[in-house]
């Protein structure tokens, strides 16, 4: 059986050991606890056949006495019936016996030189006891003496034959707690692994630098974790590689365009000059983006870092204002003469902005206005009255280098995209939306800022 | 054309083309010290418009909502 979980994998076979261990568990204590009876009634055999033969005498005509104390007597009584002896000669007579009949209680085997336990059957009972031999004089003389198990001891009994019952059951409670207690420890041990894959989440483009704790790791673990941060490690220097040439990129062609930008201004040729201006306004937009991007792309908000929603947009609206009226279209700005305060970069958020309302500039036919409204709730919406955003195009939208007609001049498809990882380095939702008026709506929700006691800042 | 409707003019023709925050005008005419009615800018604005126009002058100022001015050479 396959487990994708350690957990399970460990409690399936905790289960396993513990099914085994209920199984023979009892039957091992079961097996000593009989060995350990047989070698108490073994030596109580031994024991018993010793009492007897100290009271063995041999008489001076060569004749035997056996003179038991009534103790020893109510002992071996067929009343009581459960203990038996006799004492055999060399001949295999039986000089003396608890019992009736005259024959030795183990016929066979009776004469080792050595102590013997031996078993019997007597009709239905078991008999076992133990023959030894005595010197007694020059003469040879065996002991034997047995129990007839049937009439066992009570206790004994009990603990041998009802020990499933009574005691062989604790082992499967006992097991089960253990594996309870295993489970927890278990988790408890998983912990830091959670840990660790809380802190991984977190890791995206953005946040290259953050690495797996690795102290609170079992160190059957930690190779794994010390592996998957040392390829972090290379892929954060990859990553860095790439970013700083992309900025680098950016950053050499904005001087050879500045260098062409003056050179047309020279041309003699007004109307070429013109239209090869606007070329070269273009590119530098795409450099300048290209450049946004490379930056945004390693940009955190600090934490302490507040900007005035309100106080950027204006700025937006300043810069953008020109090129609105060129272009016979209308820019404002709607908002409280409040600050809005967010957790964030006004350098940034100017960026977002500003990317938010040239595109909709891009799309609001001539004639018609781009607003921004901002509002309390620190959200910044732009609303143009373009055709909207068709249904298909929406996944798109904030992909880079994506446009929605690739022949437009000015923009590279790259404004959405900064204004999209922007908006997550802020922790801001962007919504899109057509309005009810036609036109689109991209709306910037941040959230509440760490702290709301923030004034006399920007 | 008053003293302050020269004043606005002068402002926004220097920053021709660019936009001219509300503030940035009132701070222009009436310096940081004086209470300023709310709607002194928009009434030297209205002025001067109709001026410009009467005078068939090639330039027109418009209004940024919720940001300032901008004086552009009309179309």
């Amino acid at each position: 059986m396959r487990f994708k979980s350690i957990s399970a994998r460990i409690i399936f076979l905790h289960v396993i050991a513990v099914v085994f261990v209920s199984i023979f568990m009892p039957l091992a204590l079961f097996w000593l606890l009989s060995a350990e009876t047989n070698r108490l009634h073994d030596r109580a055999m031994r024991e018993q056949a010793d009492a007897i033969a100290h009271h063995l005498v041999l008489g001076t005509e060569g004749d035997w006495a056996l003179n038991l104390p009534p103790s020893l007597r109510d002992l071996y009584s067929k009343a009581y019936g459960r203990y038996a002896y006799s004492i055999v000669n060399e001949t295999g007579h039986v000089l003396f016996s608890s019992l009736d009949e005259n024959h030795p209680i183990f016929p066979s085997d009776a004469h080792s030189s050595e102590l013997t336990f031996l078993e019997t059957r007597r009709g239905e009972d078991t008999i076992s006891g133990a023959s030894v031999p005595k010197e007694v004089g020059d003469r040879m003389l065996w002991v034997q003496v047995a129990e007839n198990l049937a009439h066992r001891d009570v206790l004994t009994d009990d603990i041998v034959a009802d020990f499933f019952k009574r005691v062989g059951w604790i082992t499967l409670p006992m097991l089960l707690l253990l594996l309870a207690i295993d489970i927890v420890i278990f988790r408890r041990a998983l912990l830091p692994l959670l840990q660790a894959s809380d802190q991984a989440r977190e890791i995206s483009p953005a946040r290259i630098d953050v690495r797996l704790p690795v102290d609170f790791i079992p160190t059957e673990i930690r190779p794994l974790v010390s592996a998957v941060n040392e390829a972090l490690d290379r892929l954060e220097q990859g990553f860095r590689v790439q970013r700083a040439f992309t900025a680098d990129a950016a950053h050499e062609l904005r001087t050879p365009l500045a260098v062409l930008r003056t050179r047309l201004d020279t041309l003699v040729d007004q109307r070429t000059s013109g239209a090869l201006r606007q070329d070269v306004e273009a590119m530098c937009r795409v450099v300048g983006q290209l450049l946004d991007v490379a930056e945004s792309d390693t940009f955190v908000v600090a934490q302490s870092e507040r900007a005035d929603l309100h106080a950027v947009c204006a700025e937006v609206a300043e810069s953008v204002a020109p090129l609105a009226i060129a272009q016979g279209k209308e820019i404002s700005v709607d908002a409280a003469d409040e600050p809005v305060w967010v957790n964030g970069n006004a350098d940034m958020l100017y960026r977002a902005v500003r990317n938010l309302v040239e595109n909709a500039l891009r799309h609001t036919p001539e004639g018609t206005a781009v607003e921004v409204a901002v509002k309390a709730n620190r959200s910044v919406t732009v609303l143009d009255q373009g055709p909207g955003i068709h249904d298909d195009d929406r996944e798109f939208l904030f992909r880079r280098f994506w446009r929605r007609d690739r022949r437009g001049a000015g923009s590279a498809g790259l404004g959405l995209s900064i204004v999209r990882r922007i908006a997550e380095a802020h922790m801001a939702s962007i919504i899109v939306e057509n309005r009810k008026t036609g036109g689109a709506s991209f709306s910037l929700r941040f959230p509440r800022a760490a702290q709301t006691a923030v004034t006399g800042e920007r | 054309m008053s003293a302050r409707e020269t004043a606005v003019l002068e402002l926004l023709m220097r920053c021709k083309n660019r936009a001219v925050s509300k503030k940035l005008v009132e701070d222009h005419i009436f310096g940081f010290s004086g209470e300023v009615a709310s709607n002194a800018v928009e009434v030297y604005v209205h002025r001067l418009r109709k001026q410009l126009s009467e005078q068939g002058a090639h330039i027109v100022i418009h209004t940024i909502r919720g940001v300032g001015y901008l004086l552009a050479e009309a179309k």
